[in-house]
């Protein structure tokens, strides 16, 4: 089996091991095992087994965490104090770390399966839980260098050889205070819900920061137009309750020689606070936690609110759904998209980005900066709410998303259950994509513009929304029509959506050019309301002649 | 009974309980060389917990348990000679055949090259040497088992605990599987056989434990068990001493529901 270059370096501490009782060779094996799947944690469950084993998919998540890395090294660059640059990076490595703890390492942290596995045998408990332990440090050491790594040197770089040190001891105790921070939440959430409602919110933080570096990606750019900015420091005392100042405070002290107590008291308590939450780490929450883990696998078996949620989806469904096919199908993909975890993890980072794109782009197009309520009535009397039109053409590309699923599995019903058609099947899932995501989502974001533009902007946002029903149609239509929840994540068709999503952008391109251009004669919105509509119903009435001979023909 | 045999196994006044619920009320049992136990009892009677406290998976729990004469609090050494099939298929499915079977064999004590060899002939024997280097999540349900089956015994252990080993197994595996225990007892060794299928306790066990509600309810051979409730099959045994009548008009009512509109 691999041998890792970790454990080769851990071998030089065998002895430090064996003193502590702790049984090295059984421990080095379990570890090089964890190493080992760690390499695999995304499983690619095919049947044939023949095909390359897949390349090392936590290495290249360190790649893009060095990336991060790199705009936070980015900001060490800006001109301002260095007490409230390190604060930002101190803040942005803390956040990055503590996000990546919980989404991509909690399936080690709330591992039940181990036990099961590993206690049986021969081995002793103490092996296993130093395993655990030095795995945990193991990841969280690699993941905080490759975040931290581009800041380091560059202010090394600057400072010189004290920030090296500094940088490092800092980090050392970031780690600490991120463990035991992390392992709170996870005992407050264990002990008030169950292990269903852990994992939910392990995916919302998952959610949270591939979002995070979806959007942050926008950014780094306009880093530098940020430089104009001039910022000093005054610190006041309720600055002693934010951690990153702690954290901070000692290069001030070390490398401007500002002795003050303020920063002086700042980076004692950077200090203490992480040596005590250590120590309550190790005596009470530890041997609490894994207690406590034994929940996990269990679930109270809440009784769901039926009665006005339940009805008015029921009443949605016959609403729009004209065959009990249709809204068997519509319901059915209501009840995945709020319960599979795994496809929120795809779609709502996607959504995030449907959100915010229409005010990056209006916030990058400001140049000139005047006062506050100069650029609102600039910003409301121009065109920025075209920017909306980048929030359909993302919304559209959803569709294609439905198609994945964790439970692909399940998908056998529709080769055995007696549906005539599939077009009633792919009608009520597409209808029940609109009224759960699409819709809110674009209600969401267009009411926030016309709160910024005014309610003159109304006639343009129903326009958006039909030409975005176009484009999700001829994303529909394009999709290898392909039916809900039927194939593994794993199965690559990027080819097919990045072509989609560009003929998308075209498309979208060419509705929002003709929008603009009707928009300065006086009916014009209206005509494209009515040319758009026209189109619209053509291609709804033409989109679902499906067979089920041309779904077997795709997905084959 | 024949007690005349060496204790392997012993438990004595065992109550454990999970949270307010006491699972566990009272176990006494004292297992001996060379018998495969038919551990039955409805869902929820305690089978599994009794079974992972032997094992050392589940603590805290009250009484004393010996194996090879041995208390389990005062070491792991025992587990040296102890194989386990688990209920649910609780692998680490990223690893490949070879990958996980060596790792379980140096857990044991046995170097690579040896247990790599062995397992191989094993997944062999029982045809699925094709996926030996194939990762565990890519295996069929039985396929899993087979390598359960395989994991447990690698270190060629004296006491067995066998969870439903034969789910999901094909009807000529079975028999394999079916021979080698009766083969393995033949040998001296001890197993633990829990199973909800009764036709195949009935046959292989020589002593049947019967437990419910957290207590041990009928302790025998099959013949003793027989003899007492004047039953003809364990199934009707296992109905009776666990006071369930009711199947038939359970069934009428279930077809009764099917029928309406």
């Amino acid at each position: 089996m691999k041998d890792f270059s970790v454990l080769k370096l851990l071998d030089k501490l065998a002895h430090l091991f064996n003193k502590l009782h702790v049984d090295y060779p059984t421990m080095r094996r379990i570890l090089q095992v964890k190493l080992l799947m760690d390499e695999r944690r995304v499983p690619t469950i095919l049947s044939n087994s023949q095909k390359p084993e897949g390349k090392n998919s936590f290495k290249s998540s360190l790649f893009l965490y060095g990336f991060i890395g790199l705009f936070i090294g980015l900001l060490m660059l800006l001109p301002l104090p260095l007490f409230v640059t390190m604060n930002i990076v101190f803040g942005t490595i803390m956040f990055m770390v503590m996000a990546t703890m919980i989404s991509d390492f909690s399936t080690v942290l709330l591992d039940v399966k181990d036990k099961n596995i590993l206690l049986p045998r021969p081995v002793d408990s103490k092996s296993v839980n130093t395993a655990k332990i030095i795995h945990i440090v193991i990841y969280l050491i690699t993941i905080t260098l490759s975040i931290s790594g581009p800041a380091l040197l560059i202010g090394s770089i600057k400072h010189g050889i004290v920030f090296t040190l500094i940088f490092l001891i800092e980090l050392i105790l970031i780690c600490f205070l991120v463990v035991f921070i992390t392992s709170i939440l996870y005992l407050a959430i264990l002990s008030m819900f169950d292990g269903e409602k852990l994992k939910d919110i392990i995916n919302y933080f998952q959610i949270l920061l591939s979002a995070f570096m979806l959007i942050s990606y926008q950014f780094i750019g306009r880093i530098f137009d940020l430089s104009r900015v001039t910022i000093t420091y005054d610190p006041a005392w309720w600055h002693f309750f934010i951690p990153t100042t702690w954290f901070a405070a000692p290069f001030t002290l070390f490398i401007e020689h500002n002795f003050t107590g303020f920063f002086t008291w700042s980076s004692l308590l950077g200090i203490i606070i992480p040596g005590l939450t250590t120590l309550l780490y190790v005596f009470l929450v530890m041997p609490y936690f894994e207690s406590k883990l034994q929940k996990l696998n269990s679930s109270s078996g809440h009784i769901r609110q039926t009665n006005i949620k339940e009805k008015l989806q029921q009443a949605a469904a016959r609403l729009l759904c004209f065959s009990p096919t249709e809204s068997a199908f519509y319901r059915f993909t209501q009840n995945m998209l709020a319960n599979e975890r795994k496809l929120k993890l795809r779609m709502y980072p996607h959504l995030a980005f449907a959100i915010i794109m229409p005010f990056i782009i209006m916030a990058s197009s400001i140049k000139n900066v005047g006062s506050f309520s100069d650029i609102i009535s600039h910003i409301a009397s121009g065109n920025y709410f075209f920017g909306l039109y980048m929030t359909a053409a993302f919304l559209a590309i959803t569709p294609t998303m439905l198609s994945a699923s964790e439970e692909y599995r399940g998908a056998w019903i529709y080769r055995a259950l007696p549906i005539e058609s599939p077009a009633p099947v792919l009608k009520g899932a597409l209808k029940a994509l609109l009224s759960r995501i699409i819709l809110p989502v674009y209600l969401f974001t267009a009411l926030i513009l016309i709160l910024i533009c005014g309610v003159r902007i109304i006639p343009d946002i129903i326009l958006i929304f039909i030409n975005m029903l176009i484009l999700i149609m001829l994303s529909f239509k394009m999709n290898n029509k392909e039916l809900p929840f039927y194939r593994d994540f794993q199965t690559n068709q990027n080819y097919t959506v990045i072509g989609v999503m560009i003929l998308l952008f075209i498309v979208c391109g060419a509705c929002a050019g003709l929008h603009l251009f009707l928009q300065s004669i006086t009916p014009g919105v209206a005509v494209n309301i009515v040319a758009s509509l026209a189109i619209l119903s053509g291609l709804w009435y033409k989109s679902f002649h499906i067979t089920w001979k041309d779904i077997i023909k795709n997905s084959l | 009974m024949n007690s005349s045999g060496e204790v392997v196994v012993s438990i004595k006044d065992l109550t454990m309980s999970y949270g307010g619920n006491q699972v566990l009320k009272g176990i006494n049992l004292e297992v001996f060389k060379g018998q495969i136990i038919g551990y039955i009892g409805p869902n929820g009677a305690g089978k599994s917990t009794t079974v992972k406290i032997i094992l050392g998976i589940v603590d805290k729990f009250r009484g004393e348990v010996k194996v090879f004469g041995e208390d389990i609090k005062s070491g792991i050494e025992y587990k040296r000679r102890i194989g386990y099939v688990p209920e649910t298929a609780e692998v680490y499915e990223t690893l490949s055949a070879q990958e996980y079977l060596t790792f379980i064999g140096e857990l044991y004590g046995i170097d690579y090259a040896t247990v790599d060899r062995k397992a191989r002939k094993l997944m062999s024997l029982l045809g699925i040497e094709d996926v030996y280097q194939a990762r565990i999540s890519s295996y069929s349900k039985g396929m899993k088992q087979k390598l359960l089956i395989i994991s447990s015994l690698l270190h060629n252990p004296d006491l067995l605990f066998f969870d439903e080993p034969l789910s999901g197994l094909d009807a000529n595996s079975v028999m394999v599987v079916k021979e080698i225990m009766m083969e393995l007892a033949s040998q001296g060794k001890t197993i633990f056989y829990s199973s909800h299928i009764m036709d195949v306790v009935e046959k292989i066990s020589n002593r049947i434990v019967l437990i419910n509600d957290g207590r041990i309810i009928a302790d025998g051979t099959f013949e003793e068990l027989k003899h007492k409730c004047r039953e003809g099959s364990l199934e009707e045994i296992f109905n009776q001493l666990t006071g369930f009548d009711q199947h038939q008009a359970i069934a009428d009512e279930f077809i009764t529901v099917l029928e309406e509109g």
